[in-house]
């Protein structure tokens, strides 16, 4: 990745203030990006609900261990879309969950994935991190794009996960 | 029971809810990590609504963004007021705005149209 591509990068310490800082300055930066204002919605939405995501799971790893309070967020600009990556350690014994749950995002249709997004909005549970289920569906839904994702083992317990996330310049 | 304002902030949307003329608007931005604290205040004053609810309601929705955990919190507010509606205490409709070339507002706005039971409006406007 050269220089030139990159727009935003993070990669460290998380908290409440750190995640507006990273949303209020991705911002920033977007604005200045020649496309579509569309484009820059969808990419600064992605980057919301990614980073809530990240940090409302890294909060289960951090109580753990102090060190392990990081996330990454990077956008790129590249020819015909935006890169961007998200990630956070995770607890191993979570990755098959997580994988499960992104190969059914990814294996599901446009249409059969918004089906499947209003079905888990009218449904009254919340997921044990209180969340709403909805993060990575809503992420797919609005790229249109398949997540590519990566764990990368750290330890016996814990591993970093990585998602890879394209939004195309032509929305 | 009073009308109920909160002001608008970098992750939460202004809300109004005015008692006089039954309308129930959120503007602005609705991205906080816990939503639910954030509603509270509004369903409790949804359900002392409920008893004194004039003959119309109108839900006005003008949101920029809103993230997945509002995404739940603002179908429980259409669920309450869907109760006025089918207990036959007030007719209710729902303004929906989003902006030109907004797609993802548009299709939000729909998948709520399509679980809920009460009127939406899709209203395009060029500025939210």
């Amino acid at each position: 990745m050269s220089e030139q591509d990159l727009i935003f990068a993070y990669q460290g310490y998380v908290d409440d203030d750190v995640v507006n800082d990273i949303l209020q300055l991705a911002e920033i930066k977007l604005k200045a990006e020649r496309v579509k204002t569309s484009v820059k919605r969808k990419i600064f939405r992605v980057c919301l609900e990614g980073i809530q995501n990240s940090y409302k799971h890294q909060n289960k790893v951090l109580a753990n261990d102090a060190e392990m309070q990081e996330i990454t967020m990077v956008i790129a600009r590249k020819i015909d879309f935006y890169e961007l990556i998200i990630g956070n350690y995770i607890w191993n014994d979570d990755i098959i969950r997580l994988k499960k749950n992104i190969d059914q995002i990814n294996g599901q249709e446009k249409d059969e994935l918004r089906e499947n997004y209003r079905m888990t909005l009218n449904n009254n549970a919340r997921t044990k991190s209180g969340g709403s289920g909805l993060g990575l569906m809503d992420i797919a839904r609005k790229t249109g794009e398949r997540l590519n994702y990566n764990f990368s083992g750290v330890n016996v317990d814990v591993s970093y996960f990585t998602i890879n996330i394209k939004v195309n310049k032509n929305e | 029971m009073n009308s109920f304002k909160i002001e608008g902030g970098t992750k939460t949307p202004t809300v109004k809810l005015d008692l006089e003329n039954g309308t129930i608007l959120l503007s602005g931005r609705c991205i906080p990590e816990n939503a639910v604290d954030f509603y509270r205040p509004i369903y409790e004053w949804l359900d002392e609504y409920h008893s004194v609810a004039k003959e119309n309601t109108t839900v006005e929705i003008r949101l920029e963004y809103f993230n997945t955990s509002s995404s739940k919190c603002l179908l429980d507010v259409f669920k309450k007021v869907e109760k006025l509606q089918n207990e036959g205490l007030s007719v209710v409709k729902v303004n929906w705005y989003y902006e030109t070339d907004d797609e993802d507002m548009l299709e939000a706005g729909e998948d709520y149209n399509i679980i809920m039971s009460i009127p939406f409006n899709m209203l395009e406007v060029e500025v939210i």
